[in-house]
């Protein structure tokens, strides 16, 4: 009998342990994956507590480069926003807090054809102005797409797509 | 009578080092470890914020060190002496003025986050002197002086004409590279870490006016997603791309010209004395590494230790319990 309850000691002890061991999802951290899309730009507005970064593939870098005058076949653009959060380990700096929106703008044309550009909200709220009404599709899309892109010096010179010009 | 003889030399052996022990031990007070040189250059800075240092920190790191006798006992005098050496070796107000603006701006700035992450005053030091800790009212004095002597630029011209160039010249591809870019303590640059995860963006209003995306490999980012970050795993690296900042009226922060790259890998065996990270920065656009020799990165830790409860790395996205 006493071995039978030392036994039940050791298992129960073990449920807690392996119960421990898996990480509380309160206690995990989150990071937007932009999966394959590289960082055109980042920009922030400390009166709206907001901080932004856009994403692109390699035609949309190209299209941010040339001004968006034109518009490179199959370039998509992702800008994702974040509350700004203070640094709590550095009073003077700001850092991503949970996030508010993320979305994309595709070129859908096919090649030679002028740009037809798709507007899709891919989560959080729709962005709103200062009175609270959502800012139309359009707008946004004017908006998403006016960043002046940021130079990172030594840049990898990517495969084929650069020669885009 | 022999073995009496003996006697007698045993004893005498005993009385004399039992007289030189005292004798040394009181010698060793009348040392005097801590001197306190000239002050040629002190702090110039409103009464109030000068009242606060003066009575928290003034001890350590200034040439007007007061020791009650507590202190001046041996052997707290010689710990003592050595964390005042070492404190004023890291900065002193009495020749505070001898700083350049900029690095003036910076201490003020570090010794804030040390005062509020609770590094600074030594704690050792408050035990025996409670009125050296800073209360909430002394440490807004801290910070609103941080800030007025670190005042922004709206629309910042210089800037915004330097990024103007050097956009130019990166749409016409030419930011290259010439060869393999080494920092002194051989931690290399690269420009794959571009492809890598964006583990948080950050701006910063202090001294370093500046944005900035920090990127983390994979062995990192997993690390931070699980919060297994103290200590971060061999291999992880991150890498934070800065930007000086174009500031606006209305509140909007964008990328300037170019600052530059930083580093920061973790291998135990290579970077012992930083805890296993490994640090390097490459300044402006032809990517220039900072600092002359290895020790460079002495400088980036020490700083980084305000982080320590997250492995030295500052910019670690909020747990999901604290995002609300
Ligand atoms: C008892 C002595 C003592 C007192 C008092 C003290 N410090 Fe220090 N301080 C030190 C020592 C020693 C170091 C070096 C610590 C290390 O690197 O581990 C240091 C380092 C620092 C640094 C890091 C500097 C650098 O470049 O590495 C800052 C900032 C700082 N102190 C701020 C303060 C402030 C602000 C106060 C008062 C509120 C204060 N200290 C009071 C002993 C002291
Ligand atoms: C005066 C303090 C200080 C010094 C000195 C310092 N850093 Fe940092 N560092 C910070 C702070 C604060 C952050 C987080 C805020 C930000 O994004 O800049 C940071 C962030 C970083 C990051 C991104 C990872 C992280 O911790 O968030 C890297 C990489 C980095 N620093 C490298 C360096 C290198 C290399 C040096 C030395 C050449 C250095 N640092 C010196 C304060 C410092």
């Amino acid at each position: 009998m006493r071995n039978y309850i030392l036994l039940l000691v050791v298992l129960l002890s073990g449920a807690v342990a392996c119960k421990q061991a898996a990480p509380d999802k309160e206690d995990t951290r989150e990071m937007y994956n932009a999966r394959g899309l590289r960082v055109i730009t980042s920009f922030a507005n400390r009166k709206a507590r907001t901080m932004s970064v856009l994403y692109g593939n390699e035609a949309a870098r190209q299209t941010a480069l040339n001004g968006y005058i034109t518009h490179l076949p199959g370039g998509v653009f992702t800008l994702v926003v974040h509350k700004q959060h203070d640094n709590k380990y550095w009073y003077g700096s700001y850092l991503n807090g949970a996030l508010l929106s993320v979305e994309t703008v595709r070129n859908v044309a096919m090649p030679q054809q002028p740009a037809k550009l798709t507007y899709q909200l891919q989560q959080g709220q729709p962005p709103a102005d200062s009175t609270g009404a959502v800012i139309s599709a359009q707008k946004r899309m004017a908006y998403i797409l006016s960043h002046t892109p940021s130079v990172f010096p030594g840049s990898i010179p990517l495969p084929s797509a650069n020669t885009a010009e | 009578m022999k073995v009496n003889i003996l006697r007698k030399k045993r004893w005498v052996f005993a009385a004399a080092l039992v007289v030189l022990l005292l004798a040394s031990s009181l010698l060793i007070q009348l040392l005097q470890p801590v001197r306190n040189p000239p002050v040629t250059h002190p702090m110039q800075a409103p009464p109030e914020v000068t009242a606060v240092l003066r009575r928290a920190c003034y001890d350590c790191h200034s040439n007007e060190t007061r020791l009650n006798w507590l202190d001046k006992m041996a052997p707290a005098s010689l710990l003592v002496a050595k964390d005042v050496n070492t404190a004023r070796s890291r900065f002193n107000f009495s020749t505070w003025d001898t700083l350049s603006l900029a690095d003036q701006q910076g201490k003020m700035w570090e010794m804030v986050n040390m005062v509020l992450n609770g590094k600074m005053p030594l704690p050792t030091y408050t035990a025996l002197h409670p009125e050296a800790r800073l209360t909430e009212q002394d440490i807004a004095i801290l910070k609103k002086y941080a800030q007025d002597i670190s005042p922004a630029t709206l629309h910042d011209t210089t800037i915004i004409q330097q990024a103007a160039k050097e956009l130019n010249q990166y749409r016409s591809h030419a930011t290259p590279v010439a060869g393999k870019i080494v920092a002194a303590n051989g931690v290399p640059f690269f420009a794959d870490f571009q492809n890598w995860q964006v583990i948080s963006t950050t701006n910063r209003f202090d001294n370093n006016r500046s944005i900035r995306v920090v990127y983390g490999n994979e062995t990192a980012v997993k690390a931070i997603r699980a919060n297994k970050i103290n200590p971060f795993p061999e291999g992880s690296t991150i890498v934070k791309a800065v930007w000086n900042i174009v500031e606006e009226g209305n509140g909007d922060i964008i990328p300037g010209s170019f600052a530059n790259v930083q580093i920061m890998t973790k291998d135990d065996k290579r970077f012992p004395e930083t805890n296993g990270w490994g640090y390097a920065k490459f300044n402006g656009t032809e990517l220039k590494p900072y600092g002359k020799t290895a020790a460079f990165a002495i400088s980036c830790h020490n700083c980084h230790k305000a982080a320590e409860e997250n492995g030295y790395v500052f910019n670690i996205p909020l747990p999901n319990r604290e995002l609300k």
